[in-house]
């Protein structure tokens, strides 16, 4: 485990580095307040720091003060170093986020049993970030797949359509369904079912670019927001996630399944007055039009009806590319 | 001594630490009462408190407890009169220190 160290007075740190040295702990040793708040917000910083209460530049209060303002990073557990006479000016410095404190010349037992203390506190501390962290992904993540879950997925595709009409750009939206597979259930069971779903989830997912979206949107549905999205490349990128699927079967374990998807898919920019909903529906329709033209292709949803992937875009349409 | 653990390598690093700061903060507390400055003064005698005290040298760091208090009250006279019983007891300790860091290098 890393220490730091923020003493002024040489012998007194000397003391310490060794004492901490010879009880397994790496010592980063500093002068004073401002060196050691440097230490303290670097990535990596150890998260043990004992500090002495006066030094130049920044006292150990003022250390304290510092970096309880800053929350962002994981919890540093504070110890601060005071003489004897001093008593007074306990409350202030427990006040200013001190975990703890020390008076010197410092018992070697004591100094080692306070240690154990905060690694007590930074362990409970790491469980509960943890447990927060993997809460926080259940509740937004599908629990099969791991992709975003439908209640995510649509806000995320939500703040991005809403940002592409500031931006004056497009996302497009791809409604993406896994043909006839009610029949890889019934035929292969549905744990291979779960297999080809994973599959698929993870196939999409690694086809588009790290800003792009990919949730589960039902059973078998998957809804694909591209963000920043040429329009005019927008069909060659879902017929790149057709052909993703299509183009070999999934090794499942017990034998390869193949599976095909349709897609339809509505632009933000083709439809600048409607809905988030409404651009969703506009997506359906176009997915039912893919089903219904014997599904594994693409259909386009245009104000002006469902078109096939060839079609050209309305002229009228104006598209600003990024 | 216990925080020592019996390592006379390690005894003579930390004399010869205090031998070199107490110089220093000695030089820094004369300078500091020549002009007045007390909150030096205090911090000086607060350094040399620390390590005297890291030492067990309980009686000369009883002395710089009391400096340092003196002149952080600023109050001249007695924190005159501490310094000089404090560079006195100093004079006392210093030979002895010296003996041990001489005895390390024979």
């Amino acid at each position: 485990m890393r220490i730091l160290v923020a003493e002024d007075d040489a012998l007194s740190r000397t003391l310490l580095e060794r004492t901490l040295q010879r009880a397994g702990y790496a010592v980063i040793s500093v002068e004073n307040g401002a060196q050691a708040i440097a230490e303290l917000v670097k990535q990596d910083a150890p998260r043990l720091a004992l500090l002495d209460w006066i030094m130049p530049e920044m006292d150990g209060v003022e250390v304290c003060r510092e970096m309880r303002r800053r929350k962002e990073q994981a919890y540093t557990y504070l110890i601060l170093l005071s003489s004897r006479e001093s008593k007074e000016d306990i409350v202030a410095g427990l006040e200013s986020g001190a975990d703890d404190y020390l008076t010197k010349p410092f018992n070697v037992d004591e100094l080692k049993a306070r240690l154990r203390t905060g690694h007590r506190i930074l362990e409970l501390e790491d469980h509960l970030v943890e447990a927060r962290e993997s809460m926080r992904f259940q509740a937004t993540h599908d629990l099969l797949t791991s992709l975003w879950n439908r209640g995510v997925i649509i806000e995320l595709m939500s703040h991005e359509i809403m940002r592409s009409r500031r931006e004056r750009s497009c996302t497009a939206v791809m409604m993406c369904d896994i043909d006839h597979f009610k029949s890889v259930n019934d035929q292969y069971g549905h744990a291979i079912g779960d297999e080809v779903l994973r599959e698929v989830a993870r196939r999409l997912h690694n086809s588009v670019r790290s800003y792009d979206m990919v949730g589960r949107y039902g059973g078998e549905e998957f809804l694909v927001a591209l963000n920043k999205c040429n329009p005019g490349s927008a069909v060659a990128r879902a017929e790149n996630l057709r052909e993703k699927i299509a183009g070999r079967p999934i090794q499942t374990a017990n034998k390869p399944v193949s599976v095909t998807i349709s897609v339809g898919l509505a632009l933000s920019t083709e439809f600048p007055e409607c809905t988030i909903e409404e651009i969703m529906h506009q997506a359906d329709m176009a997915l039912y039009a893919a089903k219904a033209a014997g599904r594994n292709c693409v259909r386009v949803a245009r104000p002006s009806g469902i078109g096939t992937p060839t079609e050209e875009q309305p002229k009228e349409t104006e598209v600003l590319t990024p | 001594m216990e925080r020592l653990d019996g390592d006379q390598e390690f005894l003579r690093e930390l004399l010869a630490i205090f031998r070199e700061d107490v110089r220093v903060n000695l030089e820094k507390s004369h300078g500091a009462i020549g002009i007045g400055d007390y909150e030096q003064l205090s911090r000086a005698a607060h350094t040399m408190k620390g390590m005297l005290r890291n030492l067990s040298i309980d009686a000369a760091g009883e002395t710089a407890a009391a400096l340092e208090t003196a002149a952080r009250e600023s109050r001249a006279g007695e924190s005159n009169e501490l310094l000089q019983k404090l560079e006195k007891e100093l004079e006392e300790i210093l030979p002895e220190v010296e003996a041990q860091l001489a005895g390390v290098r024979s």
